[in-house]
């Protein structure tokens, strides 16, 4: 069972974060002194001896202990750039990674259920196109609602953290924003094909992605926060280090040669974000930062990457199967990179 | 990375933004305007490390108070985990053959009574021990729930789920109490992570932002320099320009001056102009001065080059900051990387200065 599917929006990154079932009672919360060091399987022994709390703070003790060392070791001016980079992208995309999982938690704790699960909002798009006769006409405009806070094309956080990563570029909101709805609406129209086999129709998809039973409210609020920072964050730096690689390591002309190359610019962009696998509340700085790239492949990052990556394509392997899964993808990253093309051509 | 991990990360993190504002080496990284947002950002982190180290540590409490009302187990803490580990698997094997012949010999009913009632002390021990009124109502909920038969309990015997010793442990991992598939029993599974799926959310990815916070906090990298300055190519000067503002010399940046050249530098003429930069050296031995622009960060900034010409000082190196002073010319260059048009400035003066508090094009 998978708690955290029922809320799947922002880049879609939630589906297995069970983190807030722990709390579920309140009580019955890590109860086993062996919780939190024993593994499934066969792990090795240091593994269980060393808790993460105890090998985060050997990391920071040797990076303090070692500071002149790794100082000189960064002290060439293409280490230093890199360096710099990697920490401007992570600070400056840091508060919309903060921002937006205070959002998908307080969805997540208080949200109205079964909305935003499946991949990025889509199965709460489906909710909102197939009313079953059980939903009276008030859910389908919550779930609307909500379909339009979470998914990472309409979202504030996510048109705010665009408009603050590309100062004076109010196309490229507006892009991002018509793009991502048109992609959206689009995955919407064929997840409800595919799931229409699916027993019990979309709906039942839905919900078979997001248990409708499990605890709410504000333990789930503050775990699923600490959680998602963590996650969010984590990918976040991961991106930034690329970038960092790029910015510093790969040859300019290089560089220069792809953001030129037009058509092949955009679909590199895409494929960058489709690997990546940055949130939508984040992805914005990371694309900033390849600033030498047309706003267009820039536009194809930003509409591609929320809506098909890596991290959500393990999920609905999980969920759909690998069939499903391996048509659904591809799918969204050509659809993706229609709505780009398109709504580039016309807005920027 | 753990529960107590992943709060002391975000401790991190949240102390790092405000070390950095407080510091104002914020403006490396982002624009000096952006303080506000990292204040409140570091805050929001602190609260949510707070608040759930303070739920962890509730939570953990209630833990430790029962090992010690059940005897022996409080040694998990103190001693190698394997030796508790050991000690719990022996007393579940014991538990098994228990619990085995009490099936032979005993009516089911009774046990599992027996079982509720030693919960039930065990639990009240608790809570009157620490005063944990949520002890107390895991007393409760073990009494409330639903009658469990004694051959769930025997075969439901998962590694979490502990014999009498451990059962007087309520609430601890899904015990005897509680039937299988409960929502505590669950809460057990997934906080153990037992033989099944590993339930728990990957936050693996949480390191990469450790090594971030911790280049922050140990290595502090300056603002960018020469290095992407030259790798990047300069940005188009702007078309639109103002006046020039009064003065003898007249402070621009290189931003305006390049806008006032790229119009034709009639606004300039018979002006002097002063000029702050760092030095960058061309492919072919040529100076420009150049600044950085940024966008929304340091990543992804552009260089703004204005071309040196006339009487240079030979000791000028790259990556050094000088004042300018000078005159308009005509003369115009290419940008060596994207072949933007660089403007030139004939140069009076060349005065060695300290880096400015904020590197970056204004």
């Amino acid at each position: 069972m998978d708690s955290g599917g029922r809320s799947g929006g922002w880049g879609g990154g939630y589906g297995d974060a069970s983190g807030g079932y722990q709390d579920a009672s309140g009580v019955a919360v890590a109860t086993d002194p062996l919780a939190e060091t024993r593994r499934p399987g066969r792990a090795s022994s240091w593994r269980r001896r060393l808790r993460s709390v105890e090998a985060l703070a050997i990391v920071v003790a040797a990076a303090i202990l070692l500071r002149e060392i790794l100082v000189d070791f960064t002290g060439t001016a293409q280490r230093t750039t890199f360096a710099t980079v990697f920490v401007a992208v992570v600070v400056a995309g840091l508060p919309f990674v903060v921002l937006s999982s205070i959002a998908v938690s307080a969805i997540a704790a208080f949200g109205p259920r079964a909305v935003v699960a499946g991949p990025p909002g889509l199965a709460g798009l489906a909710r909102v196109l197939t009313p079953s006769s059980g939903d009276s006409r008030r859910s389908a405009v919550v779930a609307g609602a909500t379909f339009l806070l979470a998914s990472p094309a309409a979202s504030p956080v996510v048109l705010a953290a665009t408009a603050v990563a590309f100062p004076g570029q109010p196309s490229l909101v507006l892009a991002r924003f018509v793009a991502g709805v048109v992609t959206t609406a689009a995955m919407g129209g064929l997840w409800l094909r595919l799931t229409a086999r699916v027993p019990g129709g979309p709906a039942a998809a839905a919900m078979a992605a997001s248990p409708a039973e499990g605890p709410r409210g504000w333990p789930v609020f503050w775990e699923r926060c600490r959680t998602d920072v963590v996650r969010a964050g984590g990918v976040l730096a991961i991106g930034a280090f690329a970038v960092a690689v790029f910015t510093a390591w790969l040859p300019a002309p290089w560089l220069d040669a792809i953001a030129d190359s037009g058509l092949f610019a955009v679909v590199a962009m895409a494929l960058l974000a489709v690997l990546l696998s940055v949130r939508a509340g984040a992805d914005a700085f990371v694309a900033a930062a390849l600033s030498q790239f047309p706003a267009t492949a820039v536009l194809a990052f930003l509409v591609v990457g929320p809506a098909a990556n890596l991290r959500l394509f393990t999920r609905q392997v999980a969920r759909l199967g690998p069939g499903l899964a391996l048509r659904f993808a591809p799918a969204t990253v050509l659809v993706g990179l229609a709505a780009t093309l398109l709504i580039g051509w016309v807005v920027l | 990375m753990r529960r107590y991990a992943q709060t002391a990360l975000l401790v991190l993190l949240g102390g790092m933004l405000l070390k950095l504002v407080a510091t104002n080496a914020h403006v490396r990284y982002v624009r000096a305007g952006y303080a506000p947002v990292l204040v409140v950002t570091g805050l929001a982190l602190l609260a949510v490390a707070a608040v759930t180290l303070w739920r962890d540590l509730k939570s953990d409490a209630i833990t430790r108070d029962d090992d010690t009302i059940a005897g022996g187990l409080k040694l998990d803490g103190l001693f190698g985990i394997d030796r508790a580990r050991a000690a719990r698997a022996a007393t579940l094997e014991q538990t098994r053959v228990t619990l085995e012949q009490t099936r032979v010999t005993l009516e089911p009913t009774r046990d599992v009574g027996d079982q509720r009632d030693r919960a039930l002390a065990a639990g009240r021990a608790a809570a009157a021990h620490e005063g944990l009124g949520e002890a107390a109502s895991t007393v409760d909920e073990a009494i409330h729930a639903p009658t469990t038969k004694l051959e769930t309990i025997h075969t439901g015997s998962t590694p979490t789920v502990g014999g009498p010793a451990e059962g007087d442990r309520t609430g601890g991992g899904g015990g005897l109490g509680t039937p299988p598939g409960s929502p505590a029993h669950a809460a057990g599974r997934s906080s153990g992570a037992v033989a099944g799926a590993p339930l728990r959310p990957r936050t693996g990815v949480g390191w990469a932002l450790l090594v971030a916070a911790l280049t922050v906090l140990v290595l502090a990298p300056p603002a960018l320099g020469s290095f992407p300055a030259v790798r990047t190519g300069a940005l188009d000067p702007a078309r639109s320009v103002g006046a020039v503002p009064e003065g003898d010399p007249v402070s621009l940046s290189l931003a305006e001056y390049a806008a006032h050249a790229a119009s034709g530098g009639q606004a300039l003429a018979g002006r002097r102009v002063r000029l702050v930069g760092f030095v960058v050296a061309g492919p072919r031995g040529e100076a420009f001065l150049a600044r950085l622009a940024m966008g929304c960060c340091a990543a992804g900034a552009r260089p703004v080059k204005v071309g040196l010409t006339g009487d240079l000082p030979g000791v000028l190196t790259a990556d050094m900051w000088v004042e300018v002073v000078g005159v308009y010319t005509d003369q115009v260059g290419r940008d060596p990387v994207n072949g933007v048009s660089i403007p030139y400035v004939s140069v009076i003066t060349v005065t060695p200065i300290e880096p400015p508090a904020d590197p970056y094009e204004p």
